[in-house]
């Protein structure tokens, strides 16, 4: 700070009335603080702290610092709780004379205080001298210290001797601020007791001598009236020489007693003030007798808050920063410092403060006595300035008291002021009246009466022609709120503050506030204060526009232009708002939804959740109810609601991205403007992981805006702009404003609540318009060009194909960041055509296109509802009516496709292989995708679904990981392939060996069918158990058969229409999911279809082939059914074996055929080498499988298990002569192919017996109990003819085709565990064909009900072909 | 420009004026200085302060002369449902103006028992404009 050569001159103030004058004031000594040399602004404001801190000083704390040389004229000094108080007031206030110093000690400039900055000065001699001079300004002053800051080591070498008030200070570097800070306690208390010595010293020098009778107190006619008559009869009461010497007394005693206060001891003032008044009232001295009560008062206060220890110590009230206690104030211009540390400068005052002057005993009756006293002496002779001082004391004590209580006694003393007022001889006094009244008026919530009262001050000011600049601080006060606890010298108590603090200026009238700013605009013309001018004007138009006329709008722009001309460049960024446009916030908005950041979850076991971030935030809310009454609704077809934008943290940007914030401008005035320059004002509110001392020391730049020009045109409504910019840096970030520059001026407009924005009254509630939004922002991500591929087709044509080059379709979701303003446009999905249950092979094709290696990435379909993005509305199908045809039916409900569910599989071991991804790395992941569809549904079918890719630069398992997430659209369109139109199922014999063979011809002889998906190969799900399927299950219940080396299994068979436009080979196989690195898959994609050979094999079913269809032709295809691999294949067939064929087990029997089975085709371009091999897999339709489950189709499938009780079984005999009749060998009686009748063909193998025409057949019935309980049972003998093999039951006994001999219905057997009976019966066959000959009316009745229950029956029929 | 002083304002729920009348200068005819109706406008305003002291310590609608500001002062009428009636005039009689707050009470009943109306937004009603000069011109004939 530089020298102020005011301090030198040392002008005359022409004012009696001192602001700002509190009943703790006279107990105040004043201490000016004077720069010594240059000292930068902020080290000078850093050293003065270090000084006003100690603002108070407790007495006893002086106690080693006090040499007590001769016994101390304070005899009731308070060493226990009294203090010294200092008061700093500036010094170009302290320089000026004051008139009143004769009559008042505490206007004398009692201490001065230099300081030096020990860098800026030479040596410290040329200092000290400079700070001798500097002292001869205040002759007044007791006590003098130079403090000496920051010392070199030459400055600590001078010699000091000649230098007695000189304070060396460590410099910094030793001991940092706090060593500062205690050097500067210690420091002050050896101040404070030079003061009290020289107070001391007064006392004891002080005489009648050194009172001076002639006074400004006693000439001037400006303090009060001439001599009234009754003073001049007092007059003559005395002798002149009686009266001066009294006089003297009096004064002295006076005087005596301020020092008394300003020493701190009350109760010595008291003694000496009461002996001054009455020497003074003797000698009708009025302006000292008035004074002295007022002494007393002062006296009586200091005196209670003493004895209640009401006082503060100085380091409690040590936060001397005016800025952190001022409340923000809308400020024109900054005020100089000098005003606001006058204010501050007192150390009485604090909640606890007034809270323990209130305990005094009758402090209040005291001191408005001593008060009314000295009003009724003064008012003798009119001394106004003291009544009006001893008023506003009385006032601001009464406000410390008892608050906004005393609103009513305030407002009436202070009218009696502002009356007074009209008194006062001085213009200065005057003003400082109005001013104090005004302010008195604010500390109890008289906030309209405030500014009527500033008002007032400003046209006197103007009036009486005082320094524009002057009346320009004076103007702006009207448009501040009061500032409670600074005007209030901390007087304000704990009283209810809050109708003062709510009621800011902006709930004056509108037109009393423009009254005030024109106020201020016209001030600031004449003042030349242009910035201020500038400032007026835009606050005029900001806030007024609504009152003012165009024509005054005009002249304003036209101020405003002239302040910008002719404002310094150094001024031309002004901080606060200024004239319109007007601002209003809509919401921050986020990016496109793949550039968005998504939280990446790690849970338990290491796979990854992925949420993103806005979803997360409702994930939070965990609510037990479904129903959310407050959660808020949303309308179809209507705009979705604008989220509140100041939910921290509800959008996310990404560091180095660009950013976009949706604004909406307005200029209401009739006036365009041009704008030549609007960005987004951001403030980076810190990151969690960087302490706040750290975030303070960050300079470096935050955020990146991306300006616009604009020209707005008179009236132009508000109006959506997008505004852009780019984080810098990552943590929260909050959106304050915008920077505005225009007319060569640029300042920061803060957002409007849209309801002032809109102009709306009433206040209705509209979207947007926040004070602030705070959006959070994450590291810098890896960004990731994601492209479907997709193989060239020859089974579908390509719909609403994309153009792209080649025969490649893709669709990249990566937009580049500056491209993020087309975010919200919805990315055009792909779209393709494929067959019903075609297997699409796609290939991901993945690249970094960002900077970040990607180390994290997870690959995801989701299957989007059918309301999304569906294609254009689709013609009628044929045969229906067009729209425009009937009227009645015009808002035609479009036709849409069902949906089919499609499923994905990706191959994610090549994609993790693949991470970390570099730099324009590239990655190309296969991808399986395939629809569910069963092949029944002939119409056509849509899916929506989509890709997503979610990717992270780093994992990290503590926290949360930020990424990205990439979707594809696809739209998929099914054309119809292969319907199924019916199923049966079929009874095949193999021959055992075909099947107990060893492995390898085994394989040799399956190969055919286990590549059309066998189910005895071993299943994905590995279920193939040895125990219950293949040998021993076999060996026992099929004993016949095993003897003769048959095995019994079924075949299903489906018989399907090829609905494609092309040509498809099909198969019915084992249904393998499509997965990569599948051994079944790989063998099902990659080997060559078989095709049906010329020469039937017999061990395979006849359909069991892979077939060229043609389009729209018929297929048969077949495959064998092994049971035993079925996993509840025991459950089922003990329900089938009860009897309980119902639509249940058929309905789960069917559906675990569906589950096993799959229609396939393949097509193959043989044109076209680059179209790869199609495939495509349908489930067969569950109910056509439920309708072809018959009773003997069921028993096949579901054979008894293994162990069953008892089983029936039938064997032909043949008689060799001179032998018993021995059991014919079993022999294929049928090969897949064979003609059975003129319509059948049979598709199976059948093995049995043979017999001759009419000839009878020799046949033993067999049954066994392999149970371990007696059982009876009861049972006939049955002959089907061919017929059943199509399904139709023909009992052959009753058609006359086949006649027996012997016993064969009725038969009943009685059987000891594992025991066995035979029946023998002789056949005659009428008629050739293939007969099949089984037991009916089997009825097991056992010793145990519930065995009998469970009991279940095997019965092996036997197949006859009769030649 | 008119010597004598008669400004009449009704001020609404959030303390601001609803409705405004300067009942001395007749219609267009003349109009104020912009320094002494910003005067006029601060005084009133100011007077709500004195209004909120005074309005909960009677249970007298009209309360009279409630602030002073040199040789201006303000009248004022609290209506029960807070809204507030201040006459700015240059010492006129009580009685006069209790009746001329009375009478325009009775009128602004009829304002308020629209349904449209709103305590905060402004009496835009012309009729109620010159049913408001009729009264004043009944009251205080000078």
């Amino acid at each position: 700070m530089s020298r102020k050569t005011s301090s030198a001159s040392s002008q005359q103030l022409m004012r009696l009335i001192e602001p700002g004058v509190t009943l703790f004031r006279p107990a105040e000594i004043p201490v000016v603080i004077v720069p010594v040399g240059q000292c930068p602004p902020g080290l000078w404001l850093q050293y003065v702290g270090l000084v006003t801190k100690h603002r108070q000083i407790e007495l006893q704390l002086l106690r080693s610092f006090y040499k007590e040389q001769q016994k101390s004229p304070f005899t009731h000094l308070p060493w226990k709780a009294g203090a010294l108080h200092f008061r700093f007031p500036p010094e170009s206030v302290a320089v000026q004379k004051d008139l009143m110093t004769p009559l008042y000690t505490h206007r004398k400039v009692l201490g001065v205080i230099g300081i030096c900055h020990g860098p800026a000065s030479q040596d410290v001699k040329e200092a000290y001298e400079l700070f001798d001079r500097t002292c001869r300004a205040f002759p007044d002053a007791i006590a003098q210290r130079c403090f000496f800051f920051e010392p070199s080591d030459a400055h600590v070498a001078e010699d000091k001797t000649e230098m007695p008030e000189l304070m060396m200070f460590p410099p910094t570097e030793s001991g940092g601020t706090e060593q500062l800070s205690s050097h500067a306690e210690v420091v002050m208390l050896d101040f404070a007791t030079a003061m009290l010595s020289g107070l001391e010293r007064w006392m004891l020098t002080a005489g009648p001598a050194m009172i001076d009778l002639n006074t400004f107190c006693d000439t001037s006619d400006k303090l009060m009236s001439s001599v009234s008559v009754l003073d001049e009869v007092q007059k003559r009461l005395y002798t002149d020489e009686e009266m001066t010497r009294k006089r003297r007394y009096g004064r002295l005693q006076k005087a005596m007693g301020d020092v008394s206060l300003l020493a701190g001891s009350p109760a010595d003032a008291i003694e000496h003030y009461s002996t001054a008044i009455d020497l003074s009232k003797a000698c009708a001295d009025v302006v000292w007798t008035g004074a002295a009560f007022g002494g007393i008062a002062s006296a009586k206060v200091l005196e209670a808050c003493t004895e209640n220890r009401a006082l503060r110590s100085g380091h409690s009230q040590a936060s001397s920063e005016p800025a952190v206690r001022r409340p923000p104030v809308v400020r024109l211009q900054a005020e100089d410092m000098s005003s606001v540390e006058s204010r501050v400068s007192s150390g009485f005052g604090g909640l606890e403060f007034w809270d323990a002057l209130r305990q005094a005993k009758s402090l209040e009756s005291d001191v408005r006595y001593q008060l009314t006293e000295a009003r009724i002496v003064l008012r003798r002779r009119s001394v106004i300035p003291l009544m009006v001082e001893h008023d506003l004391a009385w006032v601001r004590l009464l406000i410390g008291l008892h608050g906004m209580r005393a609103r009513k006694e305030v407002n009436e003393i202070v009218s009696g002021i502002v009356e007074m007022g009209a008194a006062l001889q001085y213009t200065e006094d005057k003003l400082t009246n109005i001013m104090e009244a005004a302010q008195v008026m604010g500390m109890v919530g008289s906030l309209r009466k405030r500014v009527l009262l500033l008002w007032q001050a400003v046209e006197f000011s103007r009036s009486s022609e005082r320094p524009n600049l002057t009346t320009l601080q004076i103007a702006r006060k009207a448009l501040e709120p009061p500032d409670l606890l600074e005007e209030a010298g901390e007087e304000h108590s704990g009283a209810p503050l809050g109708l003062a603090a709510s009621a800011g200026p902006s709930q004056h009238w509108s037109a009393v506030r423009c009254g005030c700013i024109e106020g201020v605009l016209a001030t600031a013309i004449l003042a030349g204060q242009h910035a201020d001018v500038w400032e007026a004007a835009s606050m005029l138009l900001r806030e007024h526009w609504r009152e003012l006329a165009p024509s005054r709008q005009q002249s304003l722009q036209r101020t405003l232009e002239a302040a910008a001309n002719q404002m310094p460049d150094g001024e031309r960024k002004r901080p606060g708002p200024g004239p319109p446009p007007l601002l209003s916030l809509l919401r921050p908005l986020a990016g496109p939804p793949h550039l968005q950041p998504h939280c990446m979850l790690l849970d338990v076991h290491g796979m990854h959740r992925l949420l993103s971030i806005a979803e997360s935030g409702s994930a939070k809310s965990i609510n037990p109810f479904i129903y959310n009454p407050f959660r808020p609704v949303k309308v179809k077809g209507s705009e979705e609601p604008i989220a509140p934008a100041s939910e921290a943290g509800s959008i996310c940007w990404i560091c180095g991205e660009s950013a976009s914030v949706e604004v909406e401008i307005r200029n209401p005035t009739v006036i365009p403007i041009k704008v030549e320059r609007l960005t987004l004002d951001v403030e980076w509110a810190g990151h969690p992981s960087v302490a706040v001392a750290d975030q303070k020391l960050m300079t470096q730049a935050k955020w990146k805006p991306n300006p616009v020009a604009m020209w707005l045109p008179a009236e132009t409504p508000a109006t959506k702009v997008m505004l852009t910019g780019m984080p810098l840096r990552a943590g929260l970030f909050t959106i304050t404003g915008c920077l505005v520059t225009a007319m060569g001026v640029s300042w920061k407009q803060p957002w409007l609540p849209r309801t002032a924005f809109s102009g709306q009254q009433n206040g209705t509630k509209a979207p947007g318009g926040h004070a602030q939004a705070q959006v959070s922002v994450v590291d810098p991500l890896p960004l990731i060009r994601v492209r479907v591929e997709t193989p060239p087709t020859s089974v579908a044509p390509q719909i609403e194909q994309r153009a792209l080059p080649s025969s490649e379709s893709s669709s990249e979701t990566a937009a580049a960041a500056p491209k993020a303003q087309e975010a919200n446009a919805s990315i055009e999905p792909i779209r393709a055509s494929a067959l019903k249950g075609q297997i699409l092979s796609w290939w991901l094709s993945i690249s970094n296109a960002g900077k970040l290696p990607v180390s994290a990435a997870m690959v995801g379909v989701e299957q989007q509802s059918s309301a999304g993005a569906m294609p254009a509305q689709r013609p009628l199908p044929a045969g229906g009516v067009p729209a425009a045809d009937m009227p009645s039916m015009a808002p035609s409900v479009p036709y849409r496709p069902p949906v089919a569910h499609v499923k994905a599989a990706v191959d994610e071991r090549h994609l993790q292989s693949a991470l970390p991804l570099g730099q324009s790395g590239r990655v190309k992941v296969p991808m399986l995708l395939y629809a569910t569809q069963v092949a029944s549904y002939t119409g056509e079918e849509d899916a929506n679904l989509s890709i997503s890719l979610e990717y992270a630069a780093t994992i990290d398992a503590s926290n949360d990981t930020i990424g990205r997430k990439s979707t594809v659209p696809v739209h998929l369109h099914f054309l119809p392939s292969l319907e199924v139109t019916g199923v049966s199922f079929h009874e095949h014999h193999m021959p055992a060996a075909a099947r107990g063979r060893d492995t390898s011809s085994r394989d040799a002889s399956l190969r055919r069918t286990s590549s059309l998906g066998d189910i005895d190969r071993s299943s994905s799900g590995g279920s193939n158990r040895p125990g219950q399927s293949d040998a021993p299950g076999l060996e026992n219940s099929a004993a016949v058969y095993t003897k003769s080396g048959v095995s019994r299994v079924c075949v299903v068979e489906v018989e399907a229409v090829n609905s494609a436009a092309v040509g498809l080979q099909v198969w019915l196989g084992r249904r393998v999911t499509p997965e990569h690195h599948s051994a079944d898959w790989q063998a099902l994609a990659d080997s060559p279809r078989p095709w049906a050979p010329k020469a039937a094999d017999a061990s395979v079913p006849l359909h069991a082939h892979c077939k060229l269809v043609p389009a729209g032709q018929h297929v048969t295809v077949a495959c064998i059914v092994d049971c035993a691999t079925m996993p509840h294949s025991e459950r089922l067939a003990g329900m089938v074996s009860m009897g309980r064929a119902d639509f249940v087990s058929k309905d789960l029997i069917a559906e675990e055929l569906c589950n096993r089975f799959a229609i396939y085709w393949r097509h193959e371009d043989l044109h076209d080498a680059a179209i790869p091999v199609e495939i495509g897999a349908l489930p067969l339709p569950r109910d056509l499988l439920v309708k072809a489950l018959s009773t003997q189709a069921l028993t096949l499938l579901c054979p008894p298990p293994v162990g069953g009780p008892l089983s029936i079984s039938f064997q032909a005999l043949q008689s060799a002569p001179g032998k018993d009749a021995v059991p014919c060998e079993l022999q294929e009686v049928f090969a897949p192919g064979t003609v059975i009748t003129d319509m059948t063909q049979s598709r199976v193998s059948l093995w049995g017996t043979q017999a001759a025409l009419g000839s009878a057949l020799l046949i033993t019935a067999q049954v066994y109990n392999f149970g371990e309980t007696r059982q009876t049972v009861g049972w006939s003998v049955s002959c089907w003819d061919s017929n059943f093999l199509a399904g139709e039951a023909n009992c052959a006994f009753d058609s006359l085709a086949a006649a027996a001999a012997g016993q064969f219905a009725g038969l009943k057997d009685e059987l000891e565990a594992r025991a066995q009976a035979c029946k023998k019966f002789a056949v005659t066959f009428l008629r050739p064909g293939l007969f099949c000959l089984s037991a009916k009316e089997v009825m097991v009745t056992a010793e145990n009900p519930k065995m009998a229950k469970a009991a279940r029956t095997t019965i092996f029929p036997l197949y006859v072909l009769v030649k | 420009m008119s010597s004598t002083v008669l400004t009449f304002v009704i001020v609404g729920l959030d303390d601001h004026p609803i409705f405004e009348a300067d009942l001395v200068l007749r219609g267009e005819a003349g109009s104020r200085d912009d320094r002494t109706q910003y005067l006029h406008q601060f005084v009133l305003h100011a007077a709500l302060d004195a209004v909120e002291d005074q309005q909960w310590q009677s249970t007298n609608m009209n309360l009279g002369v409630v602030d002073k500001f040199n040789n201006l002062q303000v009248s004022a009428f609290v209506t029960a449902a807070q809204i507030k009636f201040l006459l700015l005039h240059d010492g006129r009689s009580d009685d006069s103006i209790r009746q001329f707050f009375r009478d325009v009470h009775e009128v602004f009943l009829k304002v308020m028992m629209n349904p449209f109306f709103s305590p905060k937004a402004p009496v835009k009603s012309n009729a109620f404009h010159q049913r408001v000069r009729a009264i004043s011109r009944s009251h205080f004939r000078s």
